[in-house]
């Protein structure tokens, strides 16, 4: 018999099992639940309230308002009170307005364990994975039941593994992985699947941006996605107030993999995805795009402390090129207070930076920025598929936050490695 | 519930691979009560679709239908549209489960793209039967677990929980 996947693991223990086979269907205790305003009251609440039962566990559940907020016009203003007043009514312990993007959140407050199942009513729930959880995504009406039951049915899956070898060069990030490897693997390639990413390459990068990966994990359609757990681990753990009550899950190293690949990121250099499909990807010297109208860093996938540093070091003293405007969205406000403390905020704004909400914004197709028709942006965010940031006659260009703030300088797709010294 | 009730028959829809859901149901109406979803299905693909689709068409899928973000509201605006079920050689997880809970039919089929644009399709979603009645041809959609099965009897995960858990 040959050994298990970490994945495997994780849904034995959480369906109370000795060990689980690839295919099997488990009804699987779920360690903590994520919902938003999107897909949280506004469609469920009064289903859930028909039901007229508790929330299983309200220290494990959080709700926050972090789409349609702050809210531009009726409806989203609309969707806001709703999920304002069934917060208040439910006397829920964790809801969090305006105040960061839910998976940032469910990182920074310690409510991500190595080794437990995470569930959420967003795709990119798989941004768990960089702790050694399995974050899996559902919808607002599932919501209701796992809200219920603390409980949700899955499959067990196969995983694909990803390994990243190699010296990470300078001007190279989590982003410039994930898009080698969407290129690779294509946005279906993890269909049903959990993406585990590993290899020195990608375990010497920071845990915020491990993150970058298994956040995008949701662009390969993977299930979910797991990252080995190592001492940089526990230190973003601690200072989420994890200490302990945790014990990381490893895949055994005979474990069955559906699929395997390796990438050598030595000689890599910044990858960037073209209009309109996020697997569309090529090396930044090959890419001759049309002038910027916007350069955004912004979004769950692109706006973390890292991100905004790395934009920094690129942007200090320079300035966005005419006609491009320069957006940035930290994804919380704890990521915006300490880009403030160390000068990165204020050298992003200098260079002409545009400061917006510590909300999904752009990248979810809401508030100030939107694109118009014929518009062209580059984001630090996810997907870039026609109509995402808001006009269908719009393109978007994909890469990390060094390569849109290189590109800003520029005006057009450009090399983060000419300015970083 | 019989069987009778659930058939379903009408014209075939047939889009390709890879369908996203910012494309079934695009990210600026997020914020629409389900009602008004209805007048923008599909808009992302097919501008045309809301205003030409009848009650009880089928959408065909190819491969990986619906992926990319989790919203409900992408098989809610077609179910609110008229949409009576989805068929597709595979979807991605978040839409084929979101649509079970809202209580729509949702079938994966290996020979789904036999069926072609205006094909006229009967379904039967509790047997899994796909009758293409302009080809004279019938498909049978991979059976699913029986969990699954009577949520999709009950018409849906709502329903389904009153039934079981109060």
């Amino acid at each position: 018999m040959s050994g298990d996947t970490a994945t495997q693991k994780i849904l034995a223990r959480a369906s109370g099992r000795e060990r689980v086979d690839v295919g099997d269907i488990v009804w699987a205790k779920v360690d903590a639940h994520v919902m938003h305003d999107n897909q949280g009251p506004f469609r469920m609440g009064k289903d859930f309230a028909d039901l007229g039962l508790p929330i299983w566990n309200k220290d494990r559940f959080m709700l926050t308002a972090d789409h349609h907020n702050p809210p531009t016009g009726d409806s989203q203003s609309r969707v806001l009170n709703v999920t304002r007043a069934w917060a208040a009514e439910q006397e829920l312990s964790h809801f969090y307005d305006a105040e960061g993007i839910c998976h940032i959140l469910m990182a920074e407050k310690g409510f991500v364990r190595p080794g437990v199942l995470v569930t959420g009513t967003d795709s990119h729930t798989t941004n768990t994975g960089a702790l050694g959880a399995l974050g899996v995504a559902i919808g607002p009406t599932e919501s209701i039941g796992v809200l219920a039951k603390g409980e949700v049915w899955l499959r067990v899956p196969e995983t694909i593994r990803v390994h990243f070898k190699g010296r990470v060069p300078a001007g190279i990030y989590g982003k410039d992985m994930a898009l080698l490897a969407l290129k690779d693997l294509k946005v279906d390639g993890a269909e049903y699947k959990v993406l585990q990413f590993e290899g020195e390459a990608l375990m010497a990068l920071p845990v915020e941006d491990r993150m970058t990966l298994s956040n995008m994990a949701a662009e390969f359609s993977a299930k979910s996605s797991i990252i080995d757990v190592d001492e940089a681990t526990a230190e973003y753990l601690k200072n989420a107030g994890v200490e302990d009550g945790w014990e990381a899950v490893r895949s055994d190293s005979d474990a069955t993999y559906a699929e395997s690949y390796e990438y050598d990121v030595t000689d890599l250099s910044p990858q960037v995805a073209c209009p309109h499909r996020m697997d569309n990807v090529y090396p930044v010297e090959e890419v001759d795009s049309p002038p910027l109208n916007r350069a955004h860093i912004g979004s769950c996938t692109g706006a973390k402390l890292l991100d905004l540093q790395a934009a920094a070091a690129v942007l200090k003293g320079r300035r966005v090129a005419h006609g491009v405007q320069l957006l940035i969205a930290p994804a919380s406000k704890d990521i915006m207070s300490k880009a403030m403390a160390d000068g990165t905020l204020g050298a992003l704004i200098d260079a002409g930076g545009v400061l917006l909400p510590t909300t999904c914004g752009v990248c979810a197709g809401r508030g100030p920025g939107q694109l118009g028709d014929g518009e062209v942006c580059i984001s630090s965010a996810n997907r870039n598929y026609k109509g995402r940031m808001g006009s269908l006659e719009a393109s978007i260009y994909l890469a990390s936050a060094a390569t849109v703030a290189a590109s800003a300088i520029k005006g057009s797709v450009a090399d983060p490695r000419e300015f970083i010294r | 519930m019989s069987n009778e009730t659930q058939t379903i028959e009408g014209g075939a829809w047939v889009f390709g691979d890879n369908v996203d859901t910012g494309y079934i149901m695009p990210s600026k109406y997020a914020s629409l009560p389900d009602e008004e979803l209805a007048a923008h299905a599909m808009e992302g693909i097919d501008p045309d679709f809301p205003k030409n689709v009848q009650a009880g068409d089928v959408i065909i899928g190819g491969g990986n239908f619906g992926c990319g973000s989790s919203r409900e509201t992408a098989p809610r605006g077609i179910k609110q549209a008229g949409v009576g079920a989805v068929i597709a050689r595979t979807f991605a997880r978040n839409f084929f489960r979101n649509s079970l809970c809202i209580g729509l039919p949702v079938l994966i089929c290996a020979d789904a793209e036999s069926i072609e644009q205006g094909d006229r399709v009967r379904v039967d979603p509790i047997a899994g039967r796909v009758e293409n009645l302009t080809k004279g041809e019938t498909l049978q959609a991979e059976p699913l677990p029986d969990h699954i099965m009577d949520m999709v009897k009950a018409g849906g995960l709502v329903p389904y929980l009153k039934q079981t858990l109060t």
